[in-house]
């Protein structure tokens, strides 16, 4: 059944469409058998839909590479210590590849996909251990009974656009859009936090927001 | 797997949504449960916000893949494969109908129908004037979700609240001195704002509320019912 807050994406439309071997900044942390190597650069989507259409270990092993180490790195930040940030991680893990055959890259791009399995499971354990009545399926993996658009060539422009845009904001808006992403940390919790008022907050990530998604928009007012 | 008891919620055009800081903390899973089920049930019927959750959602994945990676040790991809050859679990099996509980003509959207189901609620219970209410249980601190019907051309004696206050409409409609709402709409009733609302005539209203304080009622009938009607 399903839980609440599992959003299913139907149409979500930026994300990275990124090439492994095309990113220097991609720290392999775990041994792979060189024969389990994916021949040539491949995308990450192609590689779920690999593990999706033939249970490919190689492409798994690959996914794994790039994806474990993130996801768990995101995990542990939310306020999972050491060993359950390993074992939800191995959770995550083990649902891309029993999920990977309703990957759709027309609507997500892989790591938009993950991170949203990843978000899913961080709020699925934080709740049982207050809730343990309700049991939570996935509802993300459940695909839009129509044929969506492709637009996965858009995806990958956007993808470009939020990389480019993540690089170049100012570093108080870059704090806060972390503290929301990696933290997990609602508004309220974040002013809290560092002694600003809710409003200014606000608009600080309304603008992160807008730069992300190419928009400018005219500075407000703070507070 | 297919919804048998989905609401018609293409034909929704909501025109009254949450803001976007609401929708950033639903997106980023820091929204308590009981406002994730609010936000759900407007989600449903809401293709605009889906665009703007999945948008943000876009956004932790680009944030995901330029995370610091944290160390991964080997055997955690090794235990990954044997948890592979092993069975999945069972898989989830198909909605279950509702007994006993009327359904609205639309059907139950499907976070609530899952509530209703799993804490296998059974009965709506009567309130004055031709009121229906549902709780449905939730664990989060002072927060209660009530699921209201109002018969048509009637409404909830003016009151305010304490604390803020959210209803998503799931049929029907209603009005107050802010306008006029209709399915699938969200509404957010700030503190110490008094409103009066009233069912649509004829259809009445079916819709979905959080609250976390009791209503203040600031006429004498709705003082003198109050105790009967507490929500």
């Amino acid at each position: 059944m399903r839980g609440t807050s599992h959003h299913v994406p139907r149409g979500l439309f930026l994300g990275s469409r990124s090439t492994i071997g095309a990113d220097s900044s991609i720290v392999v942390h775990v041994a792979v058998p060189p024969e389990t190597l994916p021949r040539g650069p491949s995308s990450l989507e192609d590689l779920i839909l690999a593990v999706g259409a033939r249970q490919d270990r190689a492409a798994f092993g690959a996914l794994f590479s790039h994806f474990a180490p993130r996801v768990k790195a995101y995990l542990a930040r939310t306020g999972s210590d050491q060993a359950t940030a390993d074992e939800l991680t191995q959770e995550v893990m083990l649902l891309v590849w029993r999920k990977a055959e309703r990957f759709d890259p027309r609507q997500a791009t892989a790591s938009t996909w993950i991170f949203t399995i990843a978000r899913n499971k961080r709020i699925d354990r934080f709740r049982r251990e207050r809730q343990a009545d309700i049991d939570f399926e996935d509802p993300i993996f459940i695909p839009e009974p129509e044929t969506p658009p492709d637009r996965s060539l858009e995806l990958a422009q956007q993808a470009r656009t939020i990389a480019a845009a993540v690089q170049a904001l100012p570093e108080e808006q870059a704090a806060l859009l972390k503290m929301a992403f990696y933290d997990g940390k609602s508004h309220s919790v974040i002013a809290a936090e560092i002694g600003l008022p809710l409003g200014t907050v606000k608009s600080r990530l309304r603008l992160a927001l807008g730069r992300l998604r190419g928009r400018i928009e005219p500075p407000e007012e703070d507070g | 797997m297919m919804d048998q008891t989905k609401p018609r919620v293409g034909a929704a055009k909501p025109s009254h949504h949450p803001g976007e800081e609401v929708l950033l903390d639903y997106a980023i899973g820091a929204s308590s449960p009981a406002e994730a089920l609010v936000i759900d049930l407007h989600l449903e019927f809401c293709a605009q916000c889906r665009r703007t959750v999945d948008d943000l959602l876009a956004v932790g994945g680009a944030l995901l893949d330029v995370m610091e990676p944290a160390f991964v040790s080997p055997q955690m991809f090794n235990k990954t494969l044997q948890a592979i050859g092993q069975n999945a679990p069972t898989s989830p099996t198909k909605p279950s109908p509702i007994p006993r509980v009327p359904t609205f003509a639309v059907g139950w959207p499907a976070p609530l129908r899952d509530r209703v189901t799993a804490n296998r609620l059974k009965q709506w219970r009567w309130l004055p004037a031709g009121f229906r209410a549902l709780r449905i249980p939730m664990s989060d601190g002072d927060a209660r979700i009530w699921v209201m019907k109002a018969p048509g051309g009637r409404g909830p004696f003016k009151h305010t609240h304490s604390r803020e206050e959210w209803t998503v409409v799931l049929q029907g409609g209603f009005t107050d001195e802010t306008g006029k709402y209709e399915m699938g709409d969200f509404v957010s009733a700030g503190r110490d704002e008094a409103h009066h609302t009233v069912a649509e005539p004829g259809e009445g209203c079916i819709c979905v509320l959080l609250v976390r304080a009791e209503p203040i009622y600031t006429t004498l009938p709705g003082k003198l019912l109050a105790p009967f009607v507490r929500i």
